[in-house]
């Protein structure tokens, strides 16, 4: 038998140190911190998207991103949104690059550019732009600004909501969930019909 | 009377005659012949990093079986595929998946056993690559244990194609690279590829699903059971308490960072970057190497290094074990734990090693880069490794030749008092109490990371309990 000497009792206090910091780990996240249910908090998404003909391509999103300020970014339709000095933070969006994820209360403001079609081809070039709408079962609420003038559902060739060369920016709060697709309201070519994407809101 | 003794009888001696009575026609068995030894004090776990291993394929075992209720091995064939047409699953026909969502989401208690199941996996690998270059360095391969070395290097290679199998089983998109991978290696094998791939993973999607099944719960733990009958020496430490910690921290890992279900694979989509599990990454780097021929990427060069590590016992014969003694093979292994770190760390990077890899333009890896890396790495470590070992040895030589002793620490024992035993027994008791009412509220509010983590810490403080004991039984 090994008698120790006297000694100041450290390991002896550490282990309780360690055992009481366990026990009283568990008990604050498990019993003190609620879990009842997951809430997301709203939060202002960014989009950024490329409109041409679906034969080319449709709509097509190049990035997205949180933006983590009250103002929104400087717009004018020529040079788009100047994020420089803007605190936002990137992140990845669906593969397919056309579907928007959302949770209610989310604000989403679309960065659209117009471009036109590259082929010669006339049946791709019978309008001069694209427009934007936004249809589905839920309710959305859409907020135009002096930075986000654009509003929903142009239908006028001759006035296209997305002029080729040109940005066009819409903000929108979607107030339920579901699922809603996002379309372009003028005719600009034989497919037309299937230039749409879609917003998933949980 | 005559032939009575005095001992008192007691209540339990029935019990323990039967229990006498089932021992010794034991010793009849080959159950017996593994002679297992329970250390009464601390002794360090890099002795027995093998026996562990053993003990999480257990817990690999009886999860894997528990899973095998609710898990369906079935990829594709619904609908019917019409005559004459070329026919393309439906993304809901993938079965396999949808069997471990739903054993993660909705069969009682399966997220605690698929999260047990995976994280043993990943222990499983990580024991048993610490517990080969423990052996390594420690020069055990020389003490007539050659046999053991090289079963140990093949149940090695056995046991990563076992967890290769096991996570493609998911039919995830991560599942889907290492198939894809695997297969493609397959195919590029000389003369055999086509006919080799056709065998292993057959001619549709359900053929592959139904076959990686087989090999994962049935052909491979068998061919690794029988291996391991050869690679069991007979004498085996189980040291309860790191036993006990081990499991315990493998449930607390699982309550911590619960593994995902991932993304379904569809085979009509083009899918997102994905990465191989942590212990593939290094042969992912390799085959994302520009200008490297697939079959050399994943096969000759993994082949070669397992090849050196095989060969290593019939080639250092020198008679001392020490480290110190061995610079050239100490340096040999440290350099190769360089090139493994370096290599798997480039499998999770950009072609840009300074970005994280997001889009498939940057899948491709500058040679030059890799390999000058790779080369630099294995050159620092070698030559600082073996440097360091001829410094330490001129150093032990020049005392001896002075006739000076050699200093060494002498580490003196801390003995805890009494009252620190007391405490500390008191303190871990109260823990489990108080954790065993955590664990049953948590399971009432379906906090499942919770209740895995708390079992988790159970294991850990029963360890902590036994260990302060066996302590404490040798404090006055």
């Amino acid at each position: 038998m090994q008698v120790p000497k006297k000694h100041f009792p450290i390991v002896g206090l550490i282990g309780l140190v360690v055992v009481a910091a366990a026990g009283g780990g568990v008990y604050y996240y498990q019993f003190v911190l609620s879990h009842a249910t997951v809430t997301y908090l709203p939060s202002h998404r960014l989009v950024f998207m490329t409109a041409i003909v679906q034969e080319e391509r449709g709509f097509h999103i190049t990035n997205t991103a949180f933006l983590n300020q009250s103002n929104l970014p400087k717009f004018d339709s020529t040079s788009g949104a100047s994020m420089t000095g803007v605190n936002s933070t990137n992140y990845r969006g669906e593969s397919d690059n056309k579907t928007i994820d959302a949770h209610v209360g989310d604000m989403i403001t679309f960065y659209i550019f117009g471009e036109n079609a590259t082929s010669s081809d006339p049946a791709l070039h019978v309008s001069t732009g694209h427009g934007f709408d936004i249809v589905g079962s839920g309710s959305f609420t859409v907020n135009t600004s002096a930075n986000s003038p654009g509003i929903l559902g142009g239908t006028n060739p001759a006035n296209p909501a997305i002029p080729f060369g040109k940005w066009y920016s819409v903000t929108v709060t979607f107030n339920s969930g579901g699922s809603y697709t996002y379309l372009c309201s003028i005719v600009c070519s034989p497919l037309h019909g299937n230039m749409n994407g879609q917003i998933v809101v949980t | 009377m005559a032939g009575q003794t005095n001992a008192k009888k007691g209540v339990l001696d029935p019990i323990i005659a039967l229990l006498r009575w089932i021992w010794d026609r034991l010793e009849r068995t080959l159950l017996l012949a593994i002679k297992l030894v329970f250390p009464s004090r601390f002794i360090s776990p890099l002795g027995f990093l093998g026996m562990l291993t053993v003990i999480v394929f257990l817990i690999l075992g009886v999860t894997g079986a528990l899973l095998l209720f609710h898990f369906q091995p079935i990829f594709g064939d619904c609908p019917p595929a019409a005559a004459n047409t070329t026919y393309v699953p439906a993304p809901t026909c993938n079965s396999a998946f949808n069997s471990v969502a739903s054993i993660n989401n909705q069969v009682n208690w399966g997220f605690l056993i698929r999260n047990i199941h995976y994280q043993a996996s990943n222990a499983m690998v990580l024991l048993a690559v610490m517990h080969m270059f423990y052996q390594y360095f420690a020069g055990r391969y020389k003490l007539r244990y050659e046999i053991l070395w090289v079963t140990g290097i093949i149940l090695g290679v056995v046991t990563i194609i076992e967890a290769y199998t096991g996570y493609d089983l998911i039919f995830n998109i991560r599942g889907q690279l290492a198939i894809n991978i695997g297969q493609t290696l397959t195919y590029y094998t000389p003369v055999l590829g086509a006919n080799l791939a056709q065998i292993i993973f057959g001619f549709s999607f359900n053929d592959l699903t139904i076959r990686f099944y087989a090999f994962h719960v049935f052909i491979i733990p068998i061919i690794m059971l029988a291996i391991m009958s050869i690679h069991l020496p007979k004498n085996l430490v189980l040291d309860i308490p790191v036993a006990s910690a081990i499991t315990g921290m493998i449930l607390i890992l699982g309550g911590l960072f619960p593994v995902e279900v991932g993304v379904r694979y569809d085979p009509n989509q083009l899918t997102q970057i994905t990465f191989p599990e942590w212990y593939f990454t290094s042969l992912y780097a390799f085959i994302r190497t520009q200008g490297l021929q697939p079959f050399i990427a994943g096969a000759i060069i993994p082949g070669v290094f397992v090849l050196i590590f095989t060969v290593v016992p019939f080639f250092d014969r020198g008679r001392k074990i020490a480290m110190v003694d061995r610079p050239f093979w100490v340096a040999l292994g440290v350099a190769a734990l360089g090139q493994i770190a370096i290599v798997t760390v480039w499998g999770f990077r950009a072609s840009n090693p300074f970005q994280p890899l997001l889009t498939e333009g940057q899948l491709l890896i500058d040679p030059v880069l890799f390999t000058g890396s790779l080369l630099i790495a294995t050159a620092l470590s070698y030559g600082f490794v073996y440097a360091f070992v001829r410094w330490r040895r001129a150093k032990l030589d020049a005392l001896r030749a002075a006739k000076k002793p050699i200093p060494y620490r002498k580490v003196q024992p801390y003995l805890l008092t009494k009252g620190e035993v007391y405490a500390l027994l008191g303190g871990l008791l109260l823990l489990q109490a108080f954790l065993d009412v955590a664990i049953f509220r948590a399971f009432l509010d379906t906090l499942n990371n919770f209740a895995l983590l708390e079992i988790g810490m159970v294991l850990v403080a029963f360890a902590a309990t036994v260990h302060i004991y066996r302590v404490g039984a040798q404090v006055k």
